[in-house]
């Protein structure tokens, strides 16, 4: 466990670290232009963990601040689901190696998605839990990331975005302010943070629905199962309050040589 | 002149008028085009009534789907492509019943969003640039090109799906 990062407890009494942090000055992600608009009348609940045929699930960073490989492996796995493709449980940890090569550092949104654009990720099943050392991913777990990459998408600058990108099917990876109350879920299943820094990187873009004072998003944490709501929790606009707010939409990139549309001739 | 008048006078020949009793012979009754005609069965008499005004014409039979929802054998991908800003096309892309249907035709099933580089790896721009968004792309197992389609609603994607079994 990192001495570098805030640490936060869990209900449980498990403490991980909080691992998102600023994006270095001189990345640039090739990101589209500006989000499509779709105004809040058009806005419709959804879930897909209603679907039968979704199989996203729960991951779990254990002590380490590797919340940044887990939301983008979580969102490749949405993106994926959206896009078609088979489901396949993916590595977190393979990217959180890249990311943080050996040292539990933490990382931002947009080097672990950069990452994933760049090398992809493989099969959940071919790196170990923990491994934060890329020297012990194997070539095998390497020549398997070549199938699993995404395409960049919008950066996202609000909750509005988040939304937007709900409704258009967007998978994404953002952030929030863990802090005082976040463990605590209101009746909404929502958290009850304050406004703070952006310390903590998670995915949504699964689910939306309405509650009494406005839209919430559906969260999905990587703290196990026992956390939140199976897990989950939903986020609405007052729960993104503070500064260092970062958010980029996926997609799901035809790269899988096992399952590869054909060209059109 | 006078002579002249007199011929005519003359010419001119008186038709008695008679009166039709009531016809109390069977008929065959039908409509065509505005009028009503009545033909007796045993003398062939016909009477028409009516004043020429057609009638509106009978519903059509049912035309039967075009093309792109009858069977299409061989196919083997089914590509759905949207348009990156409609909420309502994105809803198709996940809809659970096109998804069953195509699963259950051995059919593998895949969707884009106009933007996505993968349309030009693929091949499909000018053919979602000709046919317009959003596109349906079926596909044989080589690649081969069965249809390209506009679709205009979530049903008509689902019996593009259930022609496909």
């Amino acid at each position: 466990m990192s001495d570098n990062l805030d640490k936060w407890v869990l209900p449980n009494g498990q403490i991980v670290s909080l691992g998102n942090t600023e994006p270095p000055v001189d990345l640039i992600l090739p990101v589209r232009g500006v989000l499509p608009d779709v105004p809040e009348h058009k806005w419709v609940e959804f879930d897909y963990r209603s679907n039968s045929d979704y199989k996203v699930s729960i991951k779990n960073q254990g002590s380490y601040g590797a919340c940044n490989g887990h939301a983008a492996a979580s969102s490749l796995e949405d993106a994926r689901y959206i896009a078609g493709l088979g489901y396949v449980p993916l590595s977190a940890w393979l990217v959180y190696a890249d990311l943080c090569n050996g040292v539990d550092r933490g990382s931002s949104i947009a080097e672990a998605l950069t990452l994933l654009q760049k090398s992809g990720t493989c099969d959940d099943a071919l790196v170990s839990h923990g491994t934060i050392n890329p020297r012990r991913i194997n070539e095998n777990a390497r020549e398997n990331a070549k199938r699993f990459k995404i395409e960049i998408g919008y950066r996202l600058q609000n909750f509005n975005d988040l939304c937007v990108a709900c409704q258009l099917r967007i998978p994404f990876n953002f952030s929030v302010p863990v802090n005082a109350g976040f463990n605590m879920l209101d009746s909404e299943g929502a958290p009850q943070n304050r406004a703070g820094w952006h310390n903590h990187a998670v995915s949504g873009g699964f689910a939306m629905k309405q509650g009494k004072s406005g839209w919430l998003i559906g969260m999905r944490n990587s703290w196990g199962e026992q956390w939140g709501n199976q897990g989950y929790c939903w986020i609405a606009e007052r729960n993104l309050r503070g500064s260092g707010f970062d958010a980029y939409g996926v997609f799901a990139a035809e790269v899988d040589p096992a399952n590869l549309p054909p060209v059109r001739i | 002149m006078i002579s002249l008048l007199a011929t005519i006078l003359l010419a001119q020949t008186s038709i008695p008028s008679v009166v039709v009793q009531p016809s109390a012979e069977e008929r065959v009754v039908f409509s065509h085009h505005g009028f009503t005609f009545f033909v007796g069965k045993q003398t062939g008499q016909v009477v028409v009534l009516g004043d020429g005004n057609p009638t509106p014409p009978p519903n059509p039979p049912p035309v039967p789907p075009d093309d792109a929802t009858k069977p299409t054998i061989k196919a083997a991908w089914f590509s759905l492509i949207v348009d990156p800003a409609s909420p309502e096309q994105a809803q198709w892309r996940t809809n659970s019943v096109v998804r069953g249907l195509l699963k259950d035709a051995g059919v593998q099933f895949r969707t884009y969003a106009d933007t996505e580089r993968d349309i030009d790896l693929l091949n499909f721009r000018s053919d979602v640039i000709s046919t317009g968004l959003p596109t349906v792309i079926l596909q044989d197992k080589s690649g081969k090109l069965i249809q390209v389609k506009k679709v205009t609603s979530i049903e008509e994607l689902k019996l593009i799906a259930a022609g496909l079994k």
